[in-house]
């Protein structure tokens, strides 16, 4: 990093403290306390902080914190006792799993075969492309999987040079299929176990991955379709026949079926038995991995973003404290003042400001920022489900699809040089509206129909 | 005549690489993979990757980015002309900096204007891919024309290549430089130019749509 830039980033930090000096300064309004207020003050500390990056988003996490001690709203032990939580060990062990299946390699030999049956045609192509990155990001992070897809995908649109639509379109596709798939199971981003833990903890409705992915699943089929017209829509595609890539061929390795059975044997477990504890079954995968020797602790201490689980630590104090102190009541007493108290019409807003939030902060920290606003309104608006109001912010929390900083795997596959900025910009503002809209329709509709609400 | 043409991720310049075809003898395509850019994907990403992944991320960025690359260079090669194709990653300016102090080309091109490109010591003609058959020579004073021979002939061999009239203009207000003007719009009609030559960057002389290369600033 450049002087210039820790200049730039010192510059910001000291913006975003002073935004709590201002809230410390000021009068406490009338309904809320002076924990409730702070705790307010953190979150736009925190919104500043994930939004300008002046800080590394885990270190925002942890800093978040270490915040409500100092300001005198909680006892230090009690804030770093949120971090002992099942979403915490659902995601390291899902990171564990997701080593073991990338250091066997079945990723690319699935991969290649995925796309090969896909093949020629350059629409039914693209199509295969989403198809591949949503149904990996079942089963693992979103961004790992466009890590692990973008060389396969980058070698299988070398060979359309002529046709730049094609490879706009095959490129996006990757980071497009992997955001709708990563709304479908717990397993997809840290965002799904942060709402679940977040919505057990704070209402206890103890929402399974069967439920989850009941409820998420029909928006994952109904954008998927979607996604893809509008892919071949804005970039029509020129060639017609896709060139046929030789791959050397090699048997399957006991590796490679081992660590294929834990994954499989773990999400099929995961669906039937969730209800013991999401936790509980993906730490019997992950130590499955070791046990078959897929993997060792070298593989593991190299494969776990601390990141996102120090980010969760922030997100986890974010919301609990805005809870306990009544700072998400009073400011959802404020927003049905403004919108009115129309169950619908909350919703739809809740839905907008989170694609909103996503599209320009990490999709943890607006899920993590919207969710305490969303179970604040449906405390004060009984007819608001509050396992819709969670579940909507908590899918829509995954669609960033227009700007490169929504979204690491925009961001990634931006830099391959295939598309340009203004491309995604094209694409994904229609996407965002219209994934706006399917969420809203589906919770409005499936839900009602499953008797969510 | 020695042309380089910078290519960011960005930055194609499709009007530029053609014009050179018609333009220019020996093509230089300067693909430059910004640093700033591999950077930020990395700083975008690091809170949800690993450090390896990250690495293996970055290896096949520049693979890729090679390989467009090297399409650039194929697309140019089909046209005949000697094309040498130059892949760097790193700092932009720094790199095209570099560049032109080693091959010494005779013009810069490219489609966008951007005010870095002024520092650089070299002519630069921003190409907004309109038809030229008219080009214009806008001159502080035509009396210090003698001055500026070696930027005359540059135009001239410009103009010619590309099949077009050549005009000068003064933005100078000596009566004498005006009569000449006037009579010399009148014969040669010069003055809704296609192409813009300027001997100084001028805001006010530049409307976007129209082509023009700079001279010196």
């Amino acid at each position: 990093m450049s002087i210039k830039d820790i200049k730039v980033k010192r510059n910001l930090f000291l913006i975003s403290l002073s935004i709590l000096l201002i809230f410390y300064l000021s009068p406490t309004p009338a309904g809320l306390g002076y924990s409730g207020k702070m705790m307010i003050g953190i979150m736009f500390f925190a919104v500043f902080l994930f939004v300008t990056e002046a800080l590394p988003l885990g270190m925002s996490g942890i800093l978040i914190m270490a915040l409500p001690p100092i300001l005198g709203i909680y006892d230090s032990r009690e804030v770093f006792g949120f971090f002992g939580n099942e979403a915490i060990f659902l995601l390291i062990s899902a990171f564990i799993i997701a080593a073991g299946f990338q250091k066997s390699g079945l990723h690319r030999r699935t991969a290649v075969r995925f796309l090969k049956r896909f093949g020629k045609s350059p629409k039914i192509f693209i199509l295969g492309i989403l198809l591949l990155g949503a149904s990996f990001s079942f089963m693992m992070s979103e961004h790992a999987v466009v890590a692990l897809m973008i060389p396969i995908v980058a070698f299988s649109l070398m060979g359309v040079y002529e046709d730049e639509n094609l490879r706009k379109a095959g490129m996006i596709a990757l980071a497009y299929g992997c955001s709708v798939g990563s709304i479908g199971t717990l397993l997809g981003g840290a965002r799904n176990p942060y709402a679940v833990s977040f919505i057990s903890e704070s209402t206890g409705t103890r929402i399974t991955f069967l439920q989850w992915s009941l409820m998420a699943l029909p928006i994952v089929l109904v954008m998927l379709p979607i996604v893809w017209l509008l892919l071949i829509t804005i970039f029509p595609t020129k060639t017609e026949r896709i060139p046929v890539k030789k791959e050397k061929k090699s048997p399957v390795s006991v590796v490679e079926i081992k660590a294929g059975s834990v994954l499989l044997a773990t999400v099929i477990l995961l669906f039937i038995f969730g209800n013991i504890g999401t936790a509980v079954i993906a730490i019997l995968g992950a130590t499955a991995m070791f046990v078959f020797g897929v993997i060792d602790w070298k593989d593991v201490e190299k494969a776990i973003p601390w990141g996102v689980l120090l980010l969760y630590g922030g997100a986890i104090t974010l919301g609990k404290g805005m809870l306990s102190t009544g700072a998400t009541r009073w400011m959802a007493e404020g927003i049905v003042m403004y919108v009115g108290r129309n169950p619908e019409v909350l919703l739809f807003v809740l839905i907008v400001i989170t694609v909103l939030f996503t599209e320009v902060m990490s999709n943890t920290a607006a899920v993590a920022l919207m969710l305490p606003i969303g179970l604040g309104l449906s405390a004060v608006i009984p007819e608001l489900n509050v396992v819709v109001v969670s579940m909507a912010i908590a899918l829509a929390g995954g669609f960033a699809f227009a700007l490169l900083i929504g979204n690491p795997g925009n961001m990634i596959t931006y830099s391959t040089g295939y598309y340009r900025q203004r491309d995604l910009l094209k694409i994904g503002v229609f996407a965002d509206i219209i994934g706006i809209f399917v969420i809203y329709f589906v919770a409005m509709t499936v839900w009602k129909f499953m008797g969510v609400w | 005549m020695r042309c380089l043409i910078p290519i960011t991720q960005e930055m194609r310049n499709p009007n530029a690489l053609k014009r050179a075809q018609i333009l220019c003898d020996e093509i230089h395509i300067l693909y430059v993979l910004d640093r700033a850019l591999l950077d930020r994907m990395k700083r975008e990403s690091a809170y949800v990757l690993d450090s390896e992944t990250l690495k293996a991320i970055e290896d096949t960025v520049i693979d890729s980015q090679r390989e467009e690359a090297t399409e650039f260079l194929r697309a140019a090669q089909k046209q005949g002309k000697k094309v040498q194709l130059h892949f760097e990653v790193g700092d932009y300016p720094e790199v095209l900096e570099r560049h032109i102090l080693r091959l010494r080309p005779q013009l810069l091109m490219t489609d966008a204007f951007s005010r870095s490109l002024l520092s650089l010591k070299v002519p630069i003609w921003v190409d907004a891919g309109n038809e030229i058959k008219r080009c214009v020579f806008v001159v502080e004073s035509v009396t210090k024309i003698r001055n500026l021979k070696k930027d005359f002939e540059l135009l001239r061999t410009v103009c010619g290549r590309i099949q077009c009239d050549m005009g000068i203009f003064s933005k100078s207000n000596e009566r004498s430089t005006i009569e000449t003007l006037k009579r010399f719009a009148e014969i040669t009609g010069l003055t809704g130019a296609d192409l813009l030559c300027l001997q100084f960057f001028d805001r006010k002389s530049i409307k976007t749509e129209r082509s023009f290369i700079i001279l010196s600033n």
